[in-house]
């Protein structure tokens, strides 16, 4: 009964945005990626780069064979990105995109030649809440637990070649939008059949969603276990961790989407999820500290990541993971390997990120028409 | 529609700003009595973003005013970063809160003025702001 209350409450805010939205059931949902997700260990990965810039997202995670039978997922958050809800002042399109002008007196786009690096900060910054159910390798059964997180990109470094090209297509979109208006009867619904017009702000697009040479993540998350009258662990503080990761992204092969990511992760994890011989559960603190080498091949990414765990416990976690973009609405997610606390090859995960609402119509998967 | 004093005062100046993370571009017309009240571009001016300075700049040449409308309209795109309905109509609404069209060398000078949103989120995510003032 809790559970549903707990998942009730937290599809408030989810549910009331989307009234008078007809169109909003599957567009918000993203990969399991949330901070209290990676807190527990139930992600596809502990090293992740914050993807979702979304005002609102519901993210889903089903744990292949893990209390899921009836298909309902168990593991459910909801993230919000608090920038959308301000009222920033003196923000355009390329500041927005951490440019700035080294010489303020220098008129017009191509004033923005420098980078502000610590300009994400606010800007990606999340902050999500979640339920989740899980044994977590400790309980005989199936527990609730419900958690807070929230993360940022701290440090965010474009190559210079990176922000030329974004201010050479921005200066294209911006000549053809300045030819365009000068027409009064130009109305804004033509935009949607000028090829010009698309492929200006496709090309620019592209050159704002080049990978970052370097990007640095932070983030924090508490889970904490709902009281559960069929077990005595009310008294446990479920788990809490702050966490800080490195991805440095090598362009390769002269192709724009291929990339070689080396990923670093230090982690801090004040951890009462483990049970003594009588029984009883305790706290433990441990620092992880990994990496992960994964290669992205345009819609494929494949990749290895190992952490140790020390402190308290002597721990590791190796993991195989793999995402493959089906189509613009459909993306794959999925682990698998050795976690943490397990004594064999026990994460075999999956996940779905649904639908990115393109306004191009109903969700397509290809081949199912 | 909107009036503001001028009589013959000369130059009337028109500044418009914006702080969006989309671009923005904005241009104005001035109808013409001579074909029956279309609006056609202001004579020399020349449309800014919002990567432009922003600053007060007269119309019409700097000419006297009176009698004619203005319409002052700004195209809002978001050419990348925006992928979800609910995500672009918080973005239309950051811009609508600083979004200001203000006219001087009239009375009273500056004088802000009300405007129009239309915005549509398809294959293009747009929005469109529209003012008309007409000079008395």
């Amino acid at each position: 009964m809790s559970s549903r209350i707990i998942l009730i409450l937290l599809l408030i805010p989810f549910a009331a945005w989307s009234q008078g939205d007809t169109n909003t059931q599957l567009q918000n949902l993203a990969p399991p990626s949330s901070p209290a997700f990676v807190l527990m260990d139930i992600s596809p990965s502990s090293v992740y780069t914050p993807e979702s810039l979304k005002a609102l997202s519901l993210q889903l995670l089903n744990g292949l064979g893990s209390g899921s039978s009836d298909g309902i997922p168990k593991n459910i958050a909801v993230e919000f990105v608090p920038f959308w809800y301000t009222t920033p002042k003196n923000m355009n399109f390329l500041k927005y995109y951490n440019l700035k002008k080294s010489d303020p007196n220098v008129e017009g786009a191509t004033g923005y030649d420098s980078q502000n690096v610590f300009g994400d900060i606010f800007k990606r910054a999340s902050v999500s809440f979640e339920f989740m159910e899980n044994t977590f390798e400790v309980f005989d059964s199936p527990q609730n637990f419900i958690s807070a997180g929230a993360r940022t990109t701290l440090v965010k470094v474009l190559r210079k070649q990176d922000i030329q090209n974004i201010i050479s297509k921005y200066n294209n979109y911006d000549a053809f939008l300045k030819k365009f208006i000068l027409d009064p009867n130009n109305s804004i619904e033509d935009l949607a059949t000028s090829e010009e017009y698309l492929k200006a702000r496709d090309d620019l697009n592209d050159a704002v969603n080049m990978k970052p040479l370097l990007t640095v993540d932070l983030a924090l998350a508490y889970s904490a276990l709902l009281n559960n009258s069929n077990a005595n662990f009310s008294d446990t503080l479920g788990r809490y961790g702050a966490w800080i990761s490195a991805d440095l992204a090598l362009g390769f092969a002269n192709n724009s989407n291929n990339y070689i990511h080396v990923h670093s992760v230090a982690r801090y994890i004040k951890d009462g999820l483990n049970l003594d011989a009588e029984n009883r559960l305790f706290n433990t603190e441990s620092y992880d500290i990994g990496g992960k080498l994964e290669i992205e091949l345009n819609k494929l990414s494949i990749g290895y990541e190992f952490i140790t765990r020390e402190g308290d416990v002597d721990e590791y976690r190796s993991i195989g993971t793999i995402r493959y973009e089906v189509s613009k609405s459909i993306t794959l997610t999925g682990g698998f390997g050795k976690n943490f606390k397990s004594e064999d090859n026990t994460i075999s995960l999956l996940g779905v990120k649904w639908g990115i609402n393109t306004g191009e119509g109903a969700l397509a998967i290809p081949g199912l028409q | 529609m909107s009036s503001y004093t001028v009589g013959t005062n000369k130059p009337i100046k028109l500044k418009v700003s914006i702080s969006t993370v989309g671009h923005a571009t904005t241009a104005h017309y001035l109808n013409d009595p001579d074909n029956e009240g279309q609006f056609l571009v202001a004579p020399s001016s020349s449309p800014i973003s919002n990567t432009d300075s922003t600053s007060f700049r007269q119309i019409n040449n700097g000419e006297a005013v009176q009698g004619r409308t203005i319409r002052v309209r700004t195209i809002l795109t978001f050419p990348s970063g925006i992928d979800d309905e609910n995500t672009f109509n918080r973005a239309v609404q950051q811009a609508k809160n600083t979004y200001s069209v203000q006219l001087s060398g009239g009375t009273p000078s500056p004088e802000s003025f009300d405007f129009e949103v239309k915005s549509i989120f398809s294959i293009v995510k747009v929005a469109e702001f529209t003012s008309e003032i007409t000079f008395i």
